[in-house]
């Protein structure tokens, strides 16, 4: 079945005749492409060291860790060194001042055991203490008188 | 179909297939990190990964002057890795002369098929050095715990030993393991799959080591060594098998020295090296020598004369005897306290006594004679006693039996403590009341006896002993034990009589040889036969002597007891008294405990003796040994 004359001798015209050309829609004027670009400079420029600064202050903050965890580590070692150091030489003073040492000690230095013990008497302390008896005569301590 | 449309479909399809697959990863990869995440990671750490224990410090015991007893300190073992070792002889011979072994023996460890061997476990600290400065590879150090008694055996018996492992097998070391042990903690190393730790990647993870609670004791390691010496001097002047000494603060229950030894039997004797020197030389030695109990003792010097050691075990509270007549006590506080007799009630005291199928004598034969309470027990007439008790009846002396705590446990709970035999109203028999009241029917301890002299010391109240004043924890903070429970068991009155009594048995009777100088010694001595095992009756010649008393008698500061097995002579007022004079002698001067003499002076200015409170104090007694 053919189609329609009237159509087809439509469609060529509509297709050789030119669109009609619609102006740009545009609400506001666009801005010169170099006022763009010179304003997106700086914010590039700060995003970028921001960027950088972020990267580097993590790669600052790590390595401070890091040397803060080799000093604790270092520190406990140091601790658990001189902790070992502390016992043994707790032990060596044990060992020293234990009561058969010191037994033996003594008796090497000629120490005896007493054979009385003398409670000394209770004296009140409002009581003066006697003068020293240094053996010498009172006139010897009187100073020389001059003619 | 025209190709155009087959490329179509085939594209569909391999669309689709690709989505069902990307569906099927995406399950898989949910199915795996959300559901079975933690198998795999399990999986992967148990192939990079090997979780060490490491071991808790164990807490250390001190004296009541912080002094140490028994410690823990790190030493470093040798160990090899022979996969490692290219040369094992050139190794052997580097090492031999360092851990003082011969080299073919170490040549034949280095080249066993095996990743771990030990060369020589807790080595001095030079030595350790010395193998540091080989730099061999292969031979590693590895720390180990090392327990020492830096004061050689003294007080074996009552702090006890531990093993190899670690824990405590006897004694205060055993009684204490959960507090002194510590919770050990882990370690997770990183290592290649063939078991080699990766350098850097130790401690990854892991939970801490918990140190130990130490304890601190009532014990004065000086009263301890001057007990121990007058102890052991008895025992081979005596030629004992063994004896006891305790000592006790008479207020607090503190016990200031607790003493158990036995006289060496050839080829046992534990080896002295005599002199202080030894000490420096043991510590220093290449491997320092180790007990059978796998403690090491470093300190070696003579603790004790040569003929004796430390007890095997902490007799006087695992070792039950018949008391004898230090069993009196209980007679005489109960007639006295029922008003049964008063101290000078006298007595007519045949020469013996028949009671059921027995006959009772008293230790020197006489005719009869009269004898006021306090000669009977100043003379210590088993007879009269009988006579006393049975006036007093079975029921008040089996009661005041149990209110002085015999046959009950002391409150210690020390491994193996006994709390005695004593006789039931159920196992009295016909001839019970002659037997009870002079101390043959019943077993007790040599701490069951103090304790109940004690309450005669203490006015009347009895407190309950303690062995540790307190714990320290790993930061050095002690926190201190509870005090000892106390309660009356006689009433003042009786308890002054009492005392008066006792003071005449130093005073003029059995136990002069318990006097000090200076001071008034209250006490009772103490001559029992020995129960023969085999047979009904006892082993003939077989005593144990004994003697227990406190000082000053006035104002009573320290009480003890001294127990001496099979001595020679028998009798506990020659053998065991004059062991209790040295030792309280020393004690009394060691805390500063006036004459009597002195204590009259300083009562007006409230002075030390003036103030009937005095207890033996802790860490102000230190400069003496």
């Amino acid at each position: 079945m053919a189609p329609p004359a009237s159509s087809a001798a439509r469609r060529p015209a509509v297709r050789n005749a030119p669109a009609p050309r619609r102006p740009p829609l545009r609400l506001f004027e666009s801005a010169p492409r170099a006022r763009h670009r010179s304003r997106r400079r700086p914010t590039m420029l700060i995003a970028s060291v921001l960027i950088v600064g972020s990267l580097l202050s993590v790669v600052v903050a790590d390595d401070v860790v890091a040397q803060g965890q080799i000093r604790l580590a270092n520190t406990q070692r140091l601790a658990a060194v001189a902790l070992i150091q502390q016992k043994q030489l707790q032990v060596a003073v044990a060992q020293l001042s234990a009561p058969q040492i010191v037994v033996i000690k003594a008796r090497q230095l000629g120490m005896v055991s007493p054979t009385q013990f003398v409670d000394l008497p209770s004296v009140p302390l409002n009581v003066a203490l006697p003068v020293p008896n240094t053996g010498q005569s009172s006139s010897a301590k009187t100073p020389p008188t001059t003619p | 179909m025209s190709p155009i449309v087959l490329l179509g479909r085939r594209t569909r399809a391999l669309r689709i297939l690709l989505f069902v697959v990307f569906v099927a990863m995406i399950l898989r990869l949910v199915a795996v990190q959300e559901f079975s995440h933690q198998r795999y990671a399990s999986l992967s750490s148990a192939e990079l990964t090997q979780t060490v224990t490491v071991p808790a410090v164990r807490g250390g015991i001190y004296d009541r002057n912080g002094e140490v007893l028994s410690e823990s300190v790190t030493k470093q073992t040798v160990v090899a890795d022979p996969y490692l070792i290219k040369d094992p002889g050139t190794v052997a011979a580097s090492l031999a002369p360092v851990l003082g072994l011969s080299a073919d023996k170490l040549r034949s460890q280095l080249t066993e098929h095996s990743g771990f061997v030990y060369l020589a476990h807790r080595v001095a600290d030079p030595v350790a050095s010395e193998v540091t400065a080989l730099n061999l590879t292969g031979i590693n150090l590895v720390a180990e715990s090392q327990r020492v008694q830096p004061v050689g055996q003294l007080a074996l018996p009552l702090i006890g030993t531990v093993g190899t492992a670690g824990s405590g097998l006897s004694g205060l070391e055993y009684q204490y393991q959960s507090l002194l042990a510590g919770i050990a903690g882990s370690k997770i190393l990183l290592q290649s799959p063939n078991g080699v730790t990766l350098p850097g990647a130790t401690g990854a993870a892991g939970t801490s080591a918990k140190a130990g609670t130490g304890i601190e004791l009532t014990i004065d390691e000086s009263v301890q060594y001057v007990a121990e010496q007058a102890l052991g001097a008895e025992v081979l002047a005596a030629h004992a098998l063994g004896g006891t000494v305790v000592v006790m603060d008479v207020k607090t229950g503190d016990v200031i020295a607790m003493a158990n030894l036995q006289a060496t039997t050839s080829g046992s004797s534990t080896p002295s090296t005599g002199s202080a020197s030894a000490v420096t030389a043991s510590a220093t030695s290449s491997t320092s020598p180790q007990s059978s109990s796998g403690a090491t003792l470093i300190a070696r010097a003579d603790t004790l004369p040569s003929g004796v050691e430390e007890a095997p075990s902490n007799t006087a509270l695992t070792q039950v005897y018949e008391p004898g007549s230090v069993f009196k006590l209980v007679t005489f506080s109960s007639a006295l306290q029922n008003n049964v007799i008063s101290p000078n009630q006298t007595f007519s005291v045949p020469g013996s006594l028949s009671i059921g199928a027995y006959t009772f004598h008293d230790a020197e034969n006489h005719g009869t004679q009269s004898m006021t309470a306090t000669d009977i027990l100043d003379q210590s007439s088993n007879i009269g006693t009988i006579q006393i008790a049975g006036a007093l009846g079975k029921d008040r002396l089996l009661a005041q039996i149990g209110n002085l705590g015999f046959g009950k446990p002391t409150g210690l709970n020390f491994p193996g403590e006994s709390q005695g035999l004593v006789p039931g109203p159920n196992a009295w028999t016909g001839s019970s009341i002659g037997s009870t009241p002079i101390g043959q029917n019943d077993a007790v301890t040599a701490q069951q006896l103090l304790d109940a002299y004690n309450a005669v010391a203490n006015g009347g109240v009895m407190v309950q002993p303690r062995l540790v004043r307190g714990t320290i924890s790993s930061n050095g903070s002690m926190s201190a034990a509870h005090a000892s429970t106390t309660r009356r068991v006689i009433d003042s009155t009786t308890n002054a009589e009492l005392t008066t009594m006792l003071g005449g048995v130093v005073k003029s009777g059995t136990g002069t040889s318990a006097a000090i100088d200076g001071y008034t010694v209250a006490g009772k001595t103490g001559t029992a036969q020995i129960p023969d095992p085999s047979h009904l009756g006892y082993i003939p010649g077989a005593f144990f002597g004994s003697f227990v008393g406190f000082a000053p008698a006035e104002k009573p500061v320290l009480s003890a007891v001294v127990v001496l097995d099979h001595p020679t002579p028998i009798y506990g007022g020659a053998v065991a008294a004059p062991v209790f004079s040295t030792i309280m002698e020393y004690a009394l001067q060691h805390y500063g405990i006036p004459t009597n003499a002195a204590a009259t002076t300083s009562t007006s200015s409230g002075g030390i003796g003036g103030t009937g409170s005095v207890t033996v104090p802790a860490g102000a007694a230190k400069e003496s040994a």
